[in-house]
């Protein structure tokens, strides 16, 4: 019983210490899924900022708090581990997510000429990201 | 035409008051997953609430008695008790949530610290609660909370496909999402509609209000024009998300993204009709909830209790909710998301159901109690339906929210 109960506990410890990190194809697949989301919603926000159609107190909270959401997922992609054969996209979703979460910190500060500018880069960021989702799929 | 005007200015605020953050939440997140395809599961949901708030203000209007008396007697002490907990656990997260909202709104309108924000929100909440009468409270809330009615003109201009839509009316084959999600998002939206602690707010504030026999018809005529048209708010939240953001890969996470539809649409007076729109009709969400709770603490333990009663004379009462209102600050001071919170109360919130709505069904066929407005053959049809539907989705939402992340697949 006893080693039964030290036995379970070193699985458990193991399997802890194996998972901690380690992202499989349908982790980073969502990843990427949340942060092309994050990524085409700052496009939005920063074209109708651009347009005139929006406030600076609206675009400015809410970009930061896309940002936020960005930089989160970056972190995470970044401290991920993957198999050996998922590790390129992984490097490379976490380098488009400090890309997006810069593009999102430009909506807050620069002027409002460049949210034009800013909203074609997040767009084209998107699709970059939600191409290298449909590749883990 | 006292009369007439009275009806239509209680409609006009239960419009307005009928979306709360939790039908912001998943409308827009099911519209923007599986587009139009869930639009049937709203109807449903918006008859459910109609049959069940209009058999609970008959009830208050006949019996003089509310749902949460009602409760214990029907179901005794201990089931009473644990519906009790269970539903005073999920107004508090309700509660929390709506406050978050609150601050979350204030925020996207001034640019103010959140923290900050929260303790001028509950302030103000306490504040309307504690100065404003009843009525007072619905309309003012009712009719800002009208704002919301800018997502109905945006779901127009953006020219959705309407044959699309009206397909998304027939239950059918799903795509865009699993099978699991897309039973995750039905339970969801029904228990976003059908919440209960709308039920307690309203036979509560029918016996507040001292409804009688003479009251069935405007009982009637509320719930089914004034719910039946706030659900069409759900519906525009659902078509905007559907055209706007699913084609993008938008996955609305934040309160502040459907302003953004309103936005893109309308300009800067779209949204600020969406922000203040959204600003009351969850401020008076919270309200209701911190009633809601005190309202069922109070009935069932026989404290004295009403919005009319003075402070003082109703004090364990009036304890209560503002206790509610300082429980959902410190909840939301942690910094957890109210998005999430949102989805968690909804899925709880379901599971809590069928000890709300069931008593209300035997009271409401029982003439001992109802005399000849016993429920019709009508009412009792759609009660048994929609309590088998209750029974269904209480006993899936936990699994189908562990199941998929929380609709996240």
């Amino acid at each position: 019983m006893r080693i039964g109960a030290w036995g379970l506990l070193v699985l458990v410890l193991l399997t802890g210490c194996g998972d901690r990190g380690e992202m499989d194809a349908a982790a980073l697949s969502q990843q990427a899924k949340a942060l092309q989301s994050v990524a085409a919603e700052g496009a939005l926000l920063a074209h109708d900022a651009a347009s005139g159609k929006s406030t600076g107190v609206y675009s400015g909270e809410h970009s930061a708090e896309l940002r936020g959401a960005a930089a989160q997922i970056a972190a995470s992609l970044e401290a991920a581990t993957t198999t050996p054969g998922l590790d390129p996209t992984r490097r490379r979703l976490a380098v488009l997510g400090t890309q997006v979460t810069s593009y999102l910190d430009r909506i807050r500060d620069a002027p409002r000429s460049e949210d034009r500018a800013v909203g074609q880069r997040l767009a084209v960021s998107a699709r970059r990201i939600q191409t290298l989702g449909r590749s883990l799929t | 035409m006292k009369n007439v005007l009275a009806v239509a200015l209680g409609i006009l605020s239960a419009i307005g008051g009928f979306v709360d953050i939790g039908d912001l939440v998943f409308n827009t997140q099911a519209g923007a997953i599986f587009g139009f395809q869930l639009l049937w599961v709203v109807v449903v949901g918006v008859v459910g609430i109609i049959v069940y708030s209009e058999m609970c203000g008959r009830v208050s209007a006949v019996a003089k008695r509310p749902v949460f008396d009602l409760v214990r007697e029907r179901t005794g002490f201990g089931a009473g008790l644990m519906t009790l907990v269970a539903s005073e656990v999920v107004s508090l997260m309700t509660c929390a949530a709506e406050v978050g909202g609150v601050a979350i709104c204030l925020q996207l309108l001034s640019g103010l610290p959140y923290r900050f924000l929260i303790l001028v929100a509950i302030s103000g909440l306490v504040l309307c609660s504690w100065i404003l009468p009843f009525d007072w409270i619905e309309r003012i809330f009712g009719y800002l909370g009208l704002g919301l009615l800018v997502f109905a003109v945006a779901a127009i201009k953006l020219h959705p496909d309407w044959g699309e839509v009206g397909r998304g009316f027939v239950p059918g084959a799903h795509s865009g999402g699993s099978l699991m999600v897309y039973l995750y998002f039905v339970v969801g939206l029904l228990g976003a509609a059908m919440t209960p602690y709308e039920v307690y707010f309203y036979s509560s504030g029918a016996v507040e209000d001292g409804w009688g026999v003479r009251d069935l018809g405007l009982n009637k005529v509320t719930t089914m024009i004034g719910y039946g048209l706030g659900g069409l708010l759900s519906l525009a939240l659902m078509i905007v998300a559907a055209v706007l953001f699913l084609p993008r890969g938008i996955s609305p996470e934040f309160l502040g993204t459907p302003p953004l539809a309103a936005e893109h649409v309308l300009g800067q007076v779209g949204l600020l009709l969406a922000l203040v729109g959204i600003l009351f009709a969850v401020g008076g969400a919270a309200i209701e909830t911190s009633f809601s709770g005190a309202y069922n603490l109070a009935q069932f333990f026989g404290w004295k209790w009403g919005k009319k009663e003075r402070p003082a004379g109703a004090a364990r009462f009036t304890l209560t909710w503002i206790a509610m209102f300082g429980l959902a600050m410190a909840v939301v001071m942690t910094g957890y998301d109210p998005v999430k919170l949102t989805e968690y109360s909804v899925i709880f919130s379901v599971v809590a159901l069928p000890l709300t709505y069931l008593p209300i069904l035997l009271v409401a066929n029982d003439p001992s109690y109802m005399g000849t407005n016993v429920n019709g053959r009508l009412a009792n049809t759609l009660g048994i339906l929609y309590f088998a539907i209750i029974l269904a989705i209480s006993i899936s939402a936990i699994p189908l929210m562990l199941l998929t992340h929380g609709g996240q697949g």
